[in-house]
């Protein structure tokens, strides 16, 4: 292989790698707008004009929860997941997505070290997430 | 996505920081609890947050000092460094890892959410919550917080009803900092991601921070 063939594969890879970070982001920021921002967005609008945002997942209007037991349980584990599906989904492809398609040594050297900038940089990027 | 980012060698402070920076400083939710709760109680978790953040953060990469980066076995390469990558072999990767996450995660979430949501009476009883008050009562709203799982932003609603009803302003605060923060489910989720010490470090101090915050706002607001 001739150097200029050798510079010619480095310069596709890095293509590639860029194109599979690229795609991680696009997930990342169409996603978070459906299941985050956009939604959110307008929550936000209700907040502000009705000061509330229904009603606790806890205990409903009232302040006493429903008694302990299997039906309490139920209704609880279908008020949450129906509340936060969608962000699950998300978040498992997300997960998924980062490990396969994004370099490891571009995430190294922007969350590797084990020091304030790199956790600076972590919560930074976390506050997009919304979760 | 901790899990993933953890997996590709993202240090253990900056994990956390996305962990916890995650629910606790959710822009939405801090917009949500000003109109709702009020501006004081977003500043709190603000100001709280980042310095729980910061501590958690410190104490984790001290605990995990000696494992310097050298003696760690080199990063293998992300399956799309690899130099017989394929669209094919990608795919392939990909769906291993979501398949991966969701046996590892879901069942075990899910039925942790399942027991917690059944237990509500006995963790939210309404004397309790209601009448918090001093150091016991605020160490209890506290762990409950800790605990407990809401969806995100939950609990501004919550904590709207139980000011309603005549809560203190510190438990109202102690919740505020605890319920979003960490939960069993998400601490079930992480359990690989990070060492067991360092997660009942992180326990131990989103606990003291809410029990700390609950206290000082309950003398200086009430």
């Amino acid at each position: 292989m001739s150097a200029s063939q050798q510079i010619e594969s480095k310069r596709a890879t890095d293509s590639t790698l860029l194109l599979g970070t690229l795609a991680f982001i696009a997930l990342a920021v169409v996603g978070l707008f459906i299941v985050k921002w956009f939604p959110y967005w307008n929550k936000a609008h209700v907040a502000a004009a009705t000061h509330a945002i229904g009603s606790s997942i806890v205990s409903g209007k009232g302040i006493a929860p429903p008694a302990a037991g299997l039906a309490a349980a139920w209704q609880y584990t279908v008020a949450y997941f129906n509340s936060v599906w969608m962000a699950v989904v998300l978040a498992l492809l997300l997960g998924s997505t980062v490990q396969v398609f994004v370099p490891r040594r571009w995430l190294l050297r922007m969350l590797g070290a084990r020091n304030a900038r790199s956790a600076a940089v972590a919560g930074a990027l976390s506050l997009g997430g919304m979760m | 996505m901790v899990i993933g980012l953890r997996r590709q060698h993202a240090s253990i402070g900056s994990g956390l920081a996305f962990f916890l920076g995650n629910p606790v400083l959710n822009p939405a939710t801090l917009i949500f609890m000003g109109f709702i709760l009020g501006w004081q109680f977003s500043a709190i978790r603000i100001v709280v947050g980042v310095l729980l953040i910061a501590i958690v953060v410190a104490i984790a990469n001290r605990m995990t000092n000696d494992e310097t980066p050298d003696d760690a076995p080199a990063p293998e390469l992300a399956p799309i460094e690899r130099e017989d990558r394929s669209a094919g072999t990608l795919f392939v990767a990909w769906l291993r890892e979501l398949w991966n996450e969701m046996v590892a995660v879901l069942p075990g979430y899910a039925i942790i959410v399942f027991i917690l949501g059944g237990l509500r009476a006995w963790l939210f009883p309404p004397d309790f919550t209601i009448h918090a008050a001093g150091l016991g009562g605020m160490a209890l709203v506290s762990l409950v917080g800790t605990l407990f799982v809401i969806p995100t932003a939950g609990e501004v609603p919550i904590v709207q009803t139980l000011l309603g009803h005549g809560m203190n302003v510190g438990a109202a605060v102690a919740l505020v900092i605890t319920l979003p923060a960490i939960s069993l489910p998400s601490m079930f989720i992480v359990r690989k991601a990070f060492p067991a010490n360092v997660l009942a470090m992180t326990f131990g101090v989103i606990f003291a921070g809410g029990l700390i915050a609950g206290t000082i706002a309950q003398l200086v607001l009430h």
